[in-house]
């Protein structure tokens, strides 16, 4: 059966988000599917602990990926507004959205490359069996952590082969569109 | 701003890494901030002050081997600044592969080597000196299995603090006693210091192998 993963680890997003993102799973997925959350704080039936104590934030989103099958994770600020089951796909790679379409276009390639950043964008991914770059990652975890922000870059910069989700049923809030079916809001919540 | 070749030579080796590794420009400012260059000299005041014999320390020049030793801070000061022994060999190690490039960039005097401390054996060399500036970085059971795999007698300096805000720091003390405490065992002639930081205390021990 699918697996549907999101991550609250911390405070920044209130338990409301998971419930929401839940209820939102459920009305606009048709596929049979089973709804975990990680978490340092587990309160529901589907909450799952957290399996990597030294990690914070982000870094727990990559570590579903040790979890093998069909797969797919929602970031907690994401917004689903209808019929998702188009993303239930290409398990076989390991998918995440291409954010060219919402990334500016003026940064100059020096401070792009300089700031180690990035042209993808993990509030949505999918995968089946690819633990092997969550391995990689723990392996050298120390220096990676050191050198980016946050798994987009590192999946960007490590060249962690992914493939992209490129469709417009799912966009960034930035773009302000209000017919796709996902808009992700990346960075709105600080 | 004193302007001279030194200068000079320290923006050009800034253009080479923005040229050839534009990605770790701003990691290599932080290997050479001043704080890393206040605790890394700390390191070298003190262990000139050693008063204890360690392995080789008879021989006219010995080895030094630095752990976890990023872009080669440590080295280079070592070299420059370190004066209990003429030194022969300092060996820069550092599982990451573009540290040793910039490190050679920087510092071709240094030999560094890309190893990952897991897989290192202190015994391939005569080392006298042993120096981990990063305990807080790695494992417990990981420091003491590079330090078991050195012979007796060799002078083992370790750094670590108390600074657990930071998300790599997987392995901080509470103090020197707890530090002190970790390597009782397996080393001698232990000397122990403690610097206070802004934010964190950066903690010391210095200490021949049993």
């Amino acid at each position: 059966m699918l697996s549907v993963y999101c991550v609250n680890w911390g405070t920044k997003y209130p338990r409301e988000f998971t419930s929401k993102l839940k209820e939102s799973v459920e009305k606009h997925l048709t596929v049979p599917h089973k709804f975990y959350c990680y978490t340092d704080n587990p309160v529901e039936e589907y909450d799952v602990q957290v399996k990597h104590p030294h990690l914070r934030g982000v870094w727990h989103k990559l570590a579903l990926l040790e979890n093998t099958g069909d797969s797919l994770f929602f970031d907690q600020d994401i917004e689903i507004k209808s019929n998702i089951d188009f993303l239930c796909e290409d398990f076989d790679k390991f998918s995440v959205l291409d954010s060219t379409p919402w990334k500016p276009k003026n940064i100059p390639l020096l401070e792009f490359r300089m700031t180690q950043n990035t042209l993808v964008n993990s509030s949505v991914m999918r995968w089946s069996n690819h633990a092997h770059i969550f391995e990689k990652f723990m392996k050298h975890r120390d220096m990676y952590l050191r050198l980016y922000a946050g798994i987009d870059r590192y999946i960007y910069n490590e060249n962690v082969e992914y493939s992209p989700i490129r469709t417009d049923k799912i966009t960034s809030w930035y773009q302000k569109v209000d017919n796709s079916a996902i808009v992700i809001y990346n960075g709105k919540y600080k | 701003m004193t302007y001279d070749q030194t200068t000079i030579n320290a923006y050009k080796d800034i253009k080479r890494i923005a040229k050839h590794f534009p990605g770790r420009l701003l990691d290599a400012f932080e290997c050479f901030s001043q704080n890393q260059y206040d605790c890394k000299t700390w390191l070298i005041d003190c262990l000139n002050q050693y008063p204890y014999h360690f392995k080789n320390k008879t021989k006219d020049s010995i080895d030094i081997a630095v752990l976890g030793g990023w872009y080669g801070l440590m080295a280079k000061l070592l070299s420059t600044n370190f004066n209990l022994k003429p030194i022969d060999s300092i060996y820069s190690y550092d599982f990451d592969p573009i540290a040793k490039k910039i490190g050679k960039t920087l510092f071709p005097e240094i030999t560094f080597i890309e190893k990952d401390i897991a897989d290192l054996d202190l015994n391939d060399k005569h080392f006298s000196i042993v120096i981990n500036t990063s305990c807080e970085h790695i494992e417990q059971n990981l420091l003491y299995k590079s330090m078991d795999t050195a012979p007796s007698k060799t002078l083992f300096v370790l750094q670590s603090n108390n600074y657990t805000e930071i998300q790599q720091h997987i392995n901080c003390v509470s103090g020197l006693d707890q530090f002190t405490e970790q390597y009782d065992s397996r080393l001698e002639n232990i000397r122990a210091f403690e610097l206070e930081k802004e934010k964190y205390t950066r903690f010391m021990i210095m200490g021949v192998k049993k």
